[in-house]
């Protein structure tokens, strides 16, 4: 059976440096779907840096779905204008079911690394409309 | 001929900064093939067309420009009235308004001399899909 591709997507905004703790909420889901990518982007560039950067995750619950992490130089996640740095989600957790609500979940490495404009896009499709 | 639904997005992208000048801003990834049909802009507080200092809002397609807007210049730019949408000008070409899946829509922002900003902007796209 084919199902329909659908998209979500929300602008966050500028992310400041020390956002560690703070959960947001992103998404209230209307039904069962299955989420295929999740994709983060910014309005400026961000390279990833040692010492101080920033974990930004998609979480359903204490489920973490998909993130970035913007640390360390090496092996880091960088957004780069104009594109998306896209997620495979977690097998375990790519499921949703109706009503659960996905949030964004910030972790702080040394002073952190302020996002300016911060873009997250989540694909999925329907299981039970 | 088949009958498509309309759909839209909408993003909140807050202040325009008028300093910000060829700032590519990726905002879409598309799921499907689709054609866009319509963008409009608007602001929360009003915002006069001037001569000058105003910026350029595109909607891309990689270097291809999809729909356009500016403040400016005083005649024949946009004037923006605080809590309604202005119409961008679609390029209505299979080209620039067809995307295919996949494709990522950029926001950029161009400015002319010192720029206008924008404050509390939205962007909606109304546009239909081909299906996956």
């Amino acid at each position: 059976m084919q199902y329909e591709k659908k998209t979500f997507e929300i602008v966050v905004g500028d992310i400041i440096a020390d956002a560690s703790g703070l959960t947001e909420a992103l998404w209230k889901v209307p039904h069962a779907i299955k989420i295929t990518s999740v994709r983060f982007g910014a309005n400026a560039t961000i390279a990833a840096q040692d010492t101080d950067y920033q974990k930004i995750a998609v979480k359903n619950g204490s489920n973490e779905i998909a993130s970035i992490t913007l640390g360390p130089a090496a092996g880091g996640d960088t957004l780069t204008l104009g594109t998306f740095v896209e997620k495979t989600p977690a097998a375990a957790y790519a499921e949703c079911a109706a009503a659960d609500t996905l949030t964004i979940a910030y972790t702080l490495t040394g002073a952190g690394l302020a996002v300016t404009g911060l873009v997250i896009q989540i694909e999925y499709y329907d299981i039970n409309a | 001929m088949r009958e498509y639904v309309k759909k839209t997005k909408v993003f909140h992208l807050g202040a325009l900064a008028a300093s910000a000048d060829s700032v590519l801003w990726a905002i879409w990834k598309t799921p499907a093939a689709i054609k866009i049909t319509a963008a409009r802009l608007a602001a929360n507080t009003a915002c006069n067309a001037a001569n000058t200092n105003y910026n350029t809002w595109n909607l891309k397609n990689g270097s291809v420009v999809v729909a356009s807007i500016a403040n400016g210049p005083a005649s024949g730019g946009t004037s923006f009235t605080a809590g309604a949408f202005s119409s961008m000008t679609v390029v209505d070409a299979a080209g620039a308004s067809e995307l295919a899946a996949g494709d990522t829509l950029s926001f950029v922002s161009v400015k002319q001399g010192n720029g206008l900003a924008l404050v509390g902007a939205v962007l909606q796209i109304e546009y239909y899909d081909y299906g996956n």
